[in-house]
């Protein structure tokens, strides 16, 4: 008998419940899209539509992935859960950039009119994307480390502390 | 990817707050047991791999061909109902596979069932990339590094997704499934 042992924590805890949410995120994106194509909820035909609608469904589905991945992690007793976050948020975007990247690499070196530009991407990386995100980031971080661990790094932001404490 | 972040941590913050301590069915012993060599060829991991991934995939493989033509291909695609139908196909195909495994895996007493339910659901995703190799020599007029680059780099993409969303159904199924049993075990 082996029930001694089969609910023994996973080796690599963490990249595994980022795994599970990150696919929860894709199952879900997949069967509400799906759902909405069946129900007519919008033109297929229309160019550019299924793309947009997919990607606002995945945006959507983070929530329920992050969800998830952190209600996994918790109950096999992991610790440091904002990594586990993090990895939920990037393991699967993450990779998409990278071939975006070298794929547009490959069609610019070629003079191809479908690669964007080099300047564009870099602009719309570190001017749009990146500052967004990071500060996004922070944000995040901010929270959780004012709503968990009772500190706050800027004294600024110690009233969003308070509010939310209370409201906790 | 601006919304997506904060949501995955929002998400994060919610599951980890409503989420009730979880109490497994059975203690778990300090000491990990040995998991026995494998005896005999056809109960090897690698086998099992292969099985469930071939399974699932060739509940999709008509599917997949249609996707194909229609994105790579001047094809426009249609059929979304039944493509839809082969979803939730898919989808109790890979679980029940994934069970099967696992239960042979539980039976051998290899208690490492975590990582392998999710790669057993996961399979798929294999299959789905050889499927785009086998598309792209034969049935494709494709050629050149960038129409290579191109394809095989977003093929290798929807493969990751693909073995991830399996593995999520299959590690699912697994996790209720092992739960179901060991609930069913006395012990102590």
């Amino acid at each position: 008998m082996i029930h001694g042992d089969v609910f023994r924590s996973p080796p690599l805890l963490n990249f595994f419940c980022a795994m599970i949410g990150a696919g929860a995120q894709i199952f879900f994106t997949l069967l509400l899209l799906l759902v909405a194509i069946v129900v007519g909820a919008f033109k297929v035909t229309r160019r550019g539509a299924l793309l947009t609608n997919g990607l606002l469904i995945f945006t959507c589905c983070a929530f329920l992935g992050g969800m998830i991945s952190g209600r996994l992690f918790k109950q096999l007793k992991g610790k440091n859960w904002a990594w586990n976050a993090v990895f939920t948020a990037s393991i699967f975007p993450v990779p998409l950039g990278i071939v975006f990247m070298i794929v547009n690499t490959i069609a610019w070196s070629y003079n191809s009119t479908a690669a964007l530009p080099f300047l564009t991407i870099l602009v719309s990386f570190f001017f749009l994307s990146s500052p967004f995100v990071m500060t996004l980031i922070l944000f995040s971080f901010h929270l959780v480390n004012c709503l968990y661990l009772g500190g706050s790094s800027f004294s600024i932001n110690g009233c969003w502390c308070n509010s939310w404490k209370k409201f906790y | 990817v601006v919304l997506h972040f904060p949501l995955t941590v929002v998400g994060a913050i919610v599951g980890r707050n409503f989420t009730e301590e979880y109490k497994p069915p059975c203690r778990t012993n300090k000491v990990p047991r040995e998991i026995p060599q494998v005896t005999s060829w056809w109960k090897h991991p690698t086998l099992q791999l292969f099985m469930a991934g071939f399974l699932p995939f060739s509940a999709i493989y008509i599917e997949l061909h249609y996707i194909f033509a229609s994105i790579w291909g001047h094809k426009i695609y249609t059929l979304f109902g039944i493509l839809f139908i082969a979803y939730i196909l898919l989808t109790i195909v890979t679980s029940c596979i994934t069970i099967a495994l696992l239960y042979f895996q539980l039976a051998r007493e290899d208690h490492a069932w975590w990582w392998s339910s999710l790669c057993n659901g996961g399979a798929t995703g294999f299959f789905v990339f050889a499927y785009s190799i086998y598309y792209y020599l034969h049935r494709s007029s494709m050629d050149g590094l960038l129409q290579l680059s191109s394809y095989f780099g977003y093929m290798s993409v929807v493969s990751f997704a693909f073995f991830l969303m399996l593995g999520f159904i299959g590690f699912f199924s697994a996790f209720e499934f092992v739960n179901y049993i060991y609930g069913a075990v006395k012990t102590d």
